[in-house]
């Protein structure tokens, strides 16, 4: 393992900057979508359902995921791939929503947000006289 | 009016980080090697760290959305291999797709007491140095 060590440590120490400067990572997620509602899939390992902020307002939807450092005190790092940043992103929705009832769940690192589709943008049978 | 659907190779959440750097773990990296290794393997991987303190080395890999059965963490020697399945798309066109990573790590790991936990989508395997590496004396006849 000798070549790894020169390979960048981190220093988990050093201090925070201040919030405006603060770096975020951009999930990657993925949407499928019926009739009914959106189903977005935001892939967030390392983060609990503690940790996520789901937010709506107006046409945006605000994902905040603080992500716990899981490097306890005592490890050197070796080598690494991951970056140690919170996630957030930012979806403009230009369909309308039911608010209401949007659900949201985590499960093994996965945030699972189902946004139905307003009724008044469903499509409509019009019936013919 | 549409959500636009990204749903290709790039934006495959566990598919960014190339055989490359199991590469330049392993050994010096030698070009030819690489390209055959290129050639034998599609690049399909996920991010991990290594770690190690005093009684251990720690190995933290990235793996939202992969359930614990689906998860395979081999130690053979000095060389560890995680391997995660992992179901792509959405229900119409569901597919599975596998993930492989290896990484050597030292060969002073005591392979009994190796655990790996998996929480929130990220792995973590513990393996512990073994107590005393003895040093084995060969007699000659």
């Amino acid at each position: 393992m000798s070549q790894s060590n020169t390979l960048s440590p981190c220093d988990k120490h050093s201090t925070q900057p201040p919030e405006a400067r603060r770096r975020y990572l951009r999930p990657h997620y993925d949407i499928s979508q019926n009739e009914e509602a959106y189903t977005i899939r935001v892939y967030l390992p390392g983060v609990g359902r503690e940790q996520v902020d789901v937010q709506v307002e107006d046409d945006r939807l605000s994902i905040d995921a603080r992500r716990p450092a899981y490097a306890e005190d005592g490890w050197k790092a070796r080598y690494q791939e991951i970056v140690q940043a919170d996630y957030r992103l930012r979806l403009d929705l230009n369909v309308p929503i039911d608010q209401e009832r949007i659900g949201a769940r985590t499960e093994d690192g996965v945030l699972t947000l189902t946004l139905p589709v307003a009724e008044e943008a469903k499509p409509r049978r019009i019936t013919v006289e | 009016m549409k959500l636009i659907k990204y749903d290709n190779y790039w934006n495959d959440p566990l598919a960014d980080v190339s055989q490359w750097f199991d590469r330049a773990l392993g050994q010096g990296l030698r070009f030819p090697e690489y390209l055959q290794s290129m050639l034998e393997q599609p690049a399909r991987g996920f991010r991990l760290d290594l770690y190690e303190d005093g009684n251990s080395y720690y190995v933290v890999a990235e793996l939202p959305g992969v359930a614990k059965e689906d998860v395979q963490v081999e130690l053979e020697n000095a060389v560890l291999t995680i391997t995660a399945k992992r179901q792509v798309g959405s229900n119409q066109s569901a597919s599975q797709a596998e993930y492989s990573r290896t990484v050597t790590v030292a060969d002073n790991v005591d392979p009994q007491r190796v655990q790996a936990q998996l929480r929130d989508g990220l792995l973590k395997v513990t393996l512990p140095k073994a107590e005393h590496k003895q040093p084995r004396a060969i007699t000659v006849d």
